[in-house]
């Protein structure tokens, strides 16, 4: 569900951690391990391989299709938020338990089942505002 | 979503901050996995309890919700920790670490979680009968609780499991329901008669059929309780699936079979080469039925001195196992009883030339991405053989 109407870019998702900002898209294909794949004093992508190796999730909006792996990574975006170290929201097509239960305990805003489509549209850089009350992704500027 | 009136005042904040949260947690999962409602429960089961699994970010969250007033309100019990309380130095662990797992033991001891650190918490206590809803994370008990004892638990995790504890509710989804229904037939062509038998079926199964509630049809097996323990600890490793079935509908549903062929590949990946070093038996832990058998094979005998046997079990287990004599036995052979902890969640290091030999295909799979040791499956029988003098 794309609008390019008077040009915005936008898509609807369901808000499920409410909350509401706007920031930098960190924008990946393939799910991400919180517990191992991100360093907990800093925030940066270790996994190697992965196409957003050495970015950094702090104050950007990070789209995943869902997360991966441990539970306990739930605890590490916990730990990433207390220390703002952590995304400030995330967009996922279809989330998994460890990424919710991050979000929830972390306050940190989560909008799910936004179309596969918006991960092609919108890339890394572009500025992005989630709007988490009513499951809103909208493309600012890119 | 409908709210009671009790849930409306806790997301008020009227039950306190960690009660708030708690609920926001099992909403939320209610709300994206399940029917969108909620169901009170009679017990939860905490993982997530090893300074290895949860690190300090665990303490830091376990920390927050201890102060900001977090209690449960169901009995509730713990999964294993990283090391035995009384013997940690089995476990290679070091100040650091021991200070720090103390410390996460006395969070959850706070909020009033029971220090059980075990796998099998329906040994000691936390006994659920059929029809019971449950919240417990562990997936060997899920799976067990489910299936074996035909109670309701989701597959939670250990923050949300502990967020149900405090609710006392958990997220309504298919698997409170009688919805749960098998989705797929697994025909089983071969003989299934010790733990490891067991184990391993279930291990391959999950492998074959990784999300899938499968309807398991045997054709000569030898149960038992402690067996199909075994089954489901196998099979919560490689599936996501919360259990299994042994009988009901199987209309219309896709076929698998699982021949010796696919047994003799998990077999033949974890096959014993060269004398094991450590030998590793409670995984889950031993009911005390197992340690009787232990013992008897193990009287009057005598462990390798290059080799080392634990066996490991629950605190309460292990107080049975001492009053019936059963200990005296297996530390006289040389071997220990090893409660609180299990392999997979200790910091215990092993070197690239150490051999490990166990009966749990649960143990093997996690502790090859722990070690490069060689890891080894073999029964019970061929575990205490290799580990006993000759």
């Amino acid at each position: 569900m794309s609008e390019r109407s008077s040009g915005t870019v936008m898509f609807q998702g369901k808000g499920i951690v409410k909350g509401y900002f706007r920031g930098e898209a960190l924008v990946t294909n393939k799910p991400i391990s919180f517990l191992g794949g991100v360093d907990p004093s800093t925030g940066i992508i270790l996994e190697k391989n992965h196409d957003l190796e050495g970015a950094t999730l702090a104050g950007r909006v990070l789209l995943m299709p869902h997360g991966k792996g441990s539970t306990v990574g739930s605890y590490v975006l916990y730990s990433l938020a207390k220390r703002k170290l952590a995304p400030g929201a995330i967009v996922t097509v279809k989330v998994d338990l460890m990424t919710l239960t991050g979000c929830v305990i972390g306050e940190i805003p989560l909008v799910d089942r936004v179309p596969e489509k918006a991960l092609s549209t919108i890339r890394n850089g572009d500025i992005v505002e989630v709007d988490a009350f009513r499951g809103l992704i909208k493309v600012i500027s890119r | 979503m409908k709210l009671s009136k009790t849930e409306k005042l806790m997301l008020r904040g009227n039950y306190g901050d960690a009660c708030k949260k708690a609920l926001e947690l099992i909403l939320a999962i209610a709300d994206s996995y399940g029917y969108g409602k909620l169901v009170k429960i009679r017990s939860a089961h905490v993982s997530g309890v090893s300074y290895k699994n949860i690190g300090d970010a665990g303490i830091d969250f376990l920390n927050d919700l201890a102060k900001s007033g977090g209690r449960v309100r169901v009995k509730t019990t713990m999964n294993p920790c990283g090391f035995d309380l009384d013997k940690p130095w089995l476990f290679n662990v070091d100040d650091h670490f021991f200070k720090k797992q103390m410390k996460i033991i006395k969070l959850l001891k706070s909020m009033g979680v029971e220090p059980t650190l075990t796998c099998t918490p329906y040994y000691v206590g936390n006994k659920p009968i059929k029809g019971d809803h449950l919240a417990w994370a562990e997936s060997s008990a899920v799976v067990y609780v489910n299936s074996v004892i035909g109670a309701y638990t989701n597959r939670e995790s250990g923050p949300s499991a502990l967020a149900a504890a405090i609710t006392g509710r958990a997220a309504l989804t298919k698997d409170h329901t009688d919805d749960r229904k098998p989705e797929v037939i697994v025909r089983v062509s071969l003989r299934v008669s010790d733990y490891l038998d067991w184990s391993v079926l279930g291990y391959t199964i999950g492998l074959m059929v990784p999300s899938q509630t499968p309807l398991v049809k045997l054709k000569e097996a030898t149960y038992s309780l402690d067996k199909l323990k075994c089954f489901s600890a196998g099979l919560g490793t490689s599936s996501s699936t919360s259990m299994f079935w042994l009988s009901g509908e199987d209309k219309d549903l896709e076929k698998v079979d699982v021949t010796s062929r696919e047994v003799k590949e998990v077999r033949d990946k974890w096959m014993l080469t060269r004398r094991p070093t450590l030998i590793f038996i409670g995984c889950p832990h031993c009911s005390l039925r197992e340690i009787k058998s232990i013992a008897r094979e193990l009287q009057g005998k005598k462990v390798r001195d290059d080799a080392k046997l634990l066996i490991s079990t629950s605190r309460r287990v292990y107080e049975k196992a001492s009053q019936r004599g059963l200990l005296d036995v297996i530390e006289k052979a040389g071997a220990h009883l090893v409660k609180d902890t299990c392999l997979v969640v200790s910091p215990i290091r092993l070197s690239k030339s150490d051999v490990l030999l166990t009966d749990s295909a649960k143990t093997a799979h996690y502790a090859e991405t722990m070690t490069n040791a060689m890891i080894a499956i073999g029964g019970r029988r061929q575990c205490l053989k290799e580990a006993l003098e000759q």
